[in-house]
């Protein structure tokens, strides 16, 4: 009986020394398709971004492990010579290429309840997709007041509005928040992130209606640079685009990504990912030195 | 005419004959003799009238005969058996106290075993698993930890969930359509360290029972399966300690007689002791956290009719880190997650004997508390559920052929989740908040009889009627149940079960982790109760010669109002949980086989599983049926205990699962924020649990050598490895970069790896 109950320790032991060998899940191939989003701007100027989905798995470290899922890795997901053009109350716009993955174009009429259809043709992959969107109604905020409030250890910005909905249409709103270091990404095309850059987008349904019919909501900020500046912006968009921005928030958080269900984003977007979206917004700058 | 004359005459005089035959009831505790701890499932049978019956829960049995001589055979696997010859001219209270084999290693035939092995043959109960408690402790485990839930996983029909932890999905349930109860108490959170050990101490446990359809109507409350486990009573005839020491936890459980043969107690706690062991050698408080629990039990024989038990179970988990005091942090967290149970009991057998009730008061409390702090400011995150409840049991026997039970349970819930408190500045962000208090109260009645139809069929007829009141509205369901043995030989039948069960709680969590913190919430307006209707049928054999229980069964469950969580769905601290809830539907099927063997020099048992579990949900996966995430196709577990002698034993288990189901992120694709100031990276995943993991397969060994077996302290020592063969075993998935930098894959990797254990075990 020694020997035997040796023996099992000796042989455990001697296994003991290797680690447990991880196990490889081999996963279907990835499908590349053209991954799209609209902006459009005050001035009849509609932006549309044009790229590649690529695998999951795709590398992003270099051959010394540095990370390179970066602004070079990002061009090679530019779709660079496509053909975008809108269409809307009979007339077709052909957008122009702005930097690389970015067409746009600024004689695209902001036409209220306008159907606008969107094509996008790659030669290099002939993949091909389109859209449609409806150009929704501008909002204006009801009301907008601040409040700064200083602390001996921080600055606390208090942000008050409030919207008056439209109580006979289910409406949805997107409320975008961001300072002067955010600039647009044309300005500097997918470059590293500024560390002072501030972004955040909100949504709202009238699910949210007060009594007297209007969405009123409180904010508060840590202001970390008094002498920035704060642009406030609001759209009133389409229940698709409200759905996709749901997900989208929670798809790139990474607490959602860690503790929630795995999100697949809503698309109108033929054979393809992202959202073509029409809205009309209104814009608020706040000088923050000056409140 | 004269035939219908002939026949009319005839009934009459079976009538006649059936109402002047006076019939008279012996009935009484059975019990062990060595410590006076009730016995249930004993079989008591008339071997003249081939007519039997088993004591319940209490120990009581009851038969009524007509009037006559009998012999009473008492029947348990492990004691030597009992013949009583009766005189049955009245009703008649005969006690019986049974004597524990103590020589089995010797091969003594032990008719108990037979009747045993028998009696799941003959009698209607179905898909219905019973352990020994003595199994249960041979099994190898993680850590050297005995415990009765991962025992259970190893049973058909029973999958575990991660690696390791004590979760239990039954015939493709969720872990939250388990109904456990302790003593009668529903015990809302059954693991400790993340689910890795189950919150049972085995040493305070006297019987388990697991019941995964053909549920008996006096079970209801969940969809999958009810687990009943019943705690010791404690040594009623001298006082006696047992315990154990081992690698991370000890046991010590004391008990005895507080007035002898009449009041008894036992107590019997656990703790970790990890924490301290590494603070012996590092001041820095590397692992802070431990666990604890403690069982007591007394319980009073007022009469020879009467008696009353008070049981109690407390436990916690403890999580106690903070920054050192030279830090300027000042940060820390805590927390405390905890069971508490208390159940009175009152047994009462009637004076005609035929009739016999159990009263108990229920109350069980779970409570989480979570804090942190960094300096001026902290957090506090509470969440409880108290449960007060009152329950009725009544078990009438008219005849022998009768075995009638009926009952009601009026339960009230109070959740109170998400309570927050917050200081210093943190709270402009974090408000403090009292959480809502719903208060749910459930009410189910049922009556059941277990019927001998003929000397061949025997069926069990039911019906449960279960309601409950949460805000003003009232959810209301007839549950009925139904089961049929049909006798092929003394030691084969074949059954046919249905249940239909009712479920007003659900657990909320998020599906991606497990943890103590998941929320229970009663049904609403808008969540309505879940329901599952099951069949199941089953041919089941005792090899007398082998002394070997076979049993083989199909089943196929419908479940409905179902619940999952949205795409997305983040649930901390979310009150208004609804929204992210949408509804559906499942259904699971599958064949179970079981082959054990509860005595001799080798026992064990050889369990196989096929089964197929999906969800179809509208809002989920596009609306298209997926295969739930607790769906395993194939399930094999082989325990066995081997004696090798007086001193020694050895016990192995091997288990192999397919692999689970889970969601993948496959591609991804650059998107513009709505502000088009920045870019994201958006996954694409696969459809909903399209992708399989590698099957699972252990290896476990546990040897035992018993360094006293002649003196009244006994002492033996236990080595085991867990993993044995050192195999990942998917508990995480980790997406790795390739060695040739050419990209990534994803791993299935194992948190245990092959893992020592040795304990010490004693008994004076």
């Amino acid at each position: 009986m020694k020997h035997v109950i040796y023996s099992f320790v000796i042989l455990t032991l001697v296994a003991s020394c290797t680690k447990t060998k991880p196990l490889i899940i081999t996963l279907p191939a990835s499908e590349q398709k053209l991954a799209i989003s609209s902006v459009v701007i005050p001035g009849n100027i509609l932006a549309v971004s044009v790229s590649y989905s690529f695998s999951a798995l795709e590398n992003s470290k270099d051959s010394m492990g540095n990370n390179v899922f970066d602004s070079t890795l990002y061009q090679q997901f530019l779709v660079s010579h496509a053909l975008v053009t809108i269409s809307y109350n009979g007339k077709t716009d052909t957008l122009s290429k702005l930097a690389p993955g970015i067409y746009a174009s600024a004689g695209v009429l902001q036409l209220v309840n306008a159907n606008y259809t969107l094509n996008v043709y790659d030669s290099a992959t002939q993949l091909r997709v389109f859209a449609n969107s409806t150009m929704l109604q501008k909002v204006n905020f009801d009301s907008l007041y601040f409040e700064k409030e200083k602390t001996a250890s921080d600055t606390t910005l208090k942000i008050h509005f409030s919207v008056a909905d439209n109580l006979s249409e289910e409406n949805y709103y997107m409320v975008s928040y961001f300072n002067s270091a955010a600039s647009p990404i044309y300005n500097s095309v997918f470059s590293n992130p500024n560390k002072n850059k501030f972004v955040l987008v909100e949504l709202y349904s009238d699910k949210v209606v007060e009594a007297d019919g209007k969405i009123k909501v409180d904010k508060n900020f840590f202001i970390p640079d008094e002498n920035d500046t704060l642009i406030i912006e609001l759209a009133n968009i389409s229940k698709g685009y409200y759905e996709f921005l749901s997900a989208y928030k929670k798809s790139n958080q990474l607490i959602y990504q860690l503790l929630g269900e795995p999100v697949n984003l809503p698309t109108n977007i033929n054979i393809g990912y992202g959202y073509f979206s029409t809205f009309n917004p209104s814009f608020k700058i706040v000088d923050l030195s000056k409140l | 005419m004269q035939r219908f004359k002939n026949s009319i005459l005839v009934l009459i005089q079976l009538l006649v004959l059936h109402l002047g035959a006076q019939n008279f009831t012996v009935s009484g505790y059975v019990s062990d003799q060595k410590d006076g701890e009730s016995l249930i499932g004993v079989t008591a049978s008339c071997p003249s009238l081939k007519k039997g019956t088993a004591t319940n829960g209490y120990g009581y049995y009851a038969l009524t005969f007509p009037a006559g001589t009998y012999e009473i055979v008492f029947n348990y696997l492990g004691y030597i058996s009992q013949k009583q010859t009766i005189l049955l001219d009245k009703n008649i209270a005969l006690n019986v106290k049974l004597i524990e084999n103590s020589n089995q290693l010797k091969e003594v035939v032990v008719t108990g075993s037979d009747s045993k092995g028998k009696q799941q043959v003959q009698s209607t109960e179905m898909a219905k698993l019973n352990i020994p408690i003595e199994l249960i402790r041979k099994v190898p485990t993680l850590f050297g930890e005995s415990d009765l839930i991962k025992v259970l996983q190893l049973m058909p029909g029973v999958k575990r969930g991660v690696e390791g932890t004590t979760g239990m999905y039954v015939r493709g349930g969720g872990n939250d359509e388990n109904l456990i109860l302790l003593d009668e108490a529903p015990v809302y959170n059954t693991g400790h360290l993340l689910g890795f050990f189950s919150v049972f101490n085995s040493n305070s446990i006297k019987d388990v029972s697991l019941y995964k359809g053909a549920f008996p109507s006096q079970y209801g409350g969940r969809l999958s399966s009810i687990l009943d486990i019943k705690m010791r009573e404690g040594n009623d005839k001298k006082f006696s300690a047992q315990g154990s020491i081992g690698i991370i936890a000890s046991n010590l459980t004391i008990e005895g007689p507080i007035l002898k043969d009449k009041c008894s107690f036992i107590i019997s706690g656990r703790r970790t002791y990890l924490d301290k062991v590494i603070n012996l050698f590092s001041k820095q408080n590397l692992f802070p956290y431990y666990f604890y629990d403690l069982n007591a039990k007394i319980n009073y024989k007022l009469s020879d009719r009467d008696r009353i038990y008070l049981s109690s179970y407390f436990g916690r988990d403890v999580l106690s880190a903070s920054s050192s005091g030279s830090d300027s942090l000042n940060a820390g967290i805590n927390s405390f997650v905890g069971n508490f149970t208390v159940t009175a009991r009152w047994n009462h057998a009637y004076k005609n004997s035929k009739l016999f009730h159990n009263i108990s008061l229920i109350q069980s409390n779970f409570k989480y508390d979570i804090s942190g702090k960094v300096l001026s400011n902290s957090v506090l995150v509470t969440s409880k559920i108290q449960d007060l409840g009152v329950k009725a049991d009544f078990q009438y026997k008219p005849t022998v052929l009768h075995d009638i039970k009926f009952g009601a349970l009026l339960i009230n819930h109070l959740f109170r989740p998400n309570v927050v408190s917050t200081q210093g500045d943190i709270s402009k962000f974090l408000a403090s908040r009292e959480g809502t208090k719903i208060y749910n109260q459930e009410v189910s009645f049922y009556g059941n009889d277990d019927y001998d139809v003929t000397t061949k069929l025997k069926i069990n007829y039911g019906l449960r009627l279960s309601s409950t009141l949460v805000t003003n509205k009232l959810y209301a369901g007839l549950e009925p149940r139904f089961a049929a043995k049909y006798k092929i030989s003394e030691n084969s039948s074949v059954k046919a079960g249905y249940a239909r069960m009712k479920q007003y709680l659900h657990l909320v969590s998020s599906s991606a982790i497990s943890l103590p913190t998941d929320l229970w919430y009663p049904v609403t307006k808008n969540v309505k109760p879940g329901s599952s209707d099951q069949v199941s049928a089953g041919y089941y054999r005792y090899l007398e010669k082998k002394k070997i229980n076979l049993s083989a069964e199909v089943y196929y469950k419908w479940l409905n109002n179902l619940i999952e969580y949205r795409e997305g769905a983040n649930l901390i601290l979310n009150d208004n949980y609804e929204s992210q809830l949408v509804t559906g539907k499942g259904t699971s099927y599958g064949f179970e086989l079981l082959l054990q063997k509860n005595e001799g020099k080798l026992s064990g048992w050889i369990s196989y599983t096929l089964a197929w579990s999906n969800r179809t949900f509208p809002e989920l996966n596009s609306g298209r049926t997926y295969y739930s995430k607790f769906d395993r196709r194939h399930d094999f577990a082989i325990v066995a205990n081997y004696t090798i002698s007086k001193r020694w034993s050895i016990s192995a288990d091997w288990v192999y699962s397919s692999g689970a189901p889970f969601t993948a992120r496959t591609s991804q694709y650059l998107m513009p924020n709505p502000t088009f100031t920045s870019i994201d990276i958006l996954p694409v995943y696969t459809s909903k649990n399209a992708i399989r993991l590698h099957a699972s397969h252990r290896l476990d060994i546990d040897i035992t050598y018993k360094s006293r077996i002649y003196s009244k302290y006994k002492g033996e020592w236990h080595f085991g490895a867990y993993n044995v063969y050192n195999r990942a075993q998917p508990s995480r998935i980790q997406i790795v970069q390739n060695t040739d930098n050419t990209g990534y894959h994803y791993e299935e990797r194992g948190i245990f790896g092959i893992i020592y254990s040795v304990a010490y075990n004693f008994q004076f």
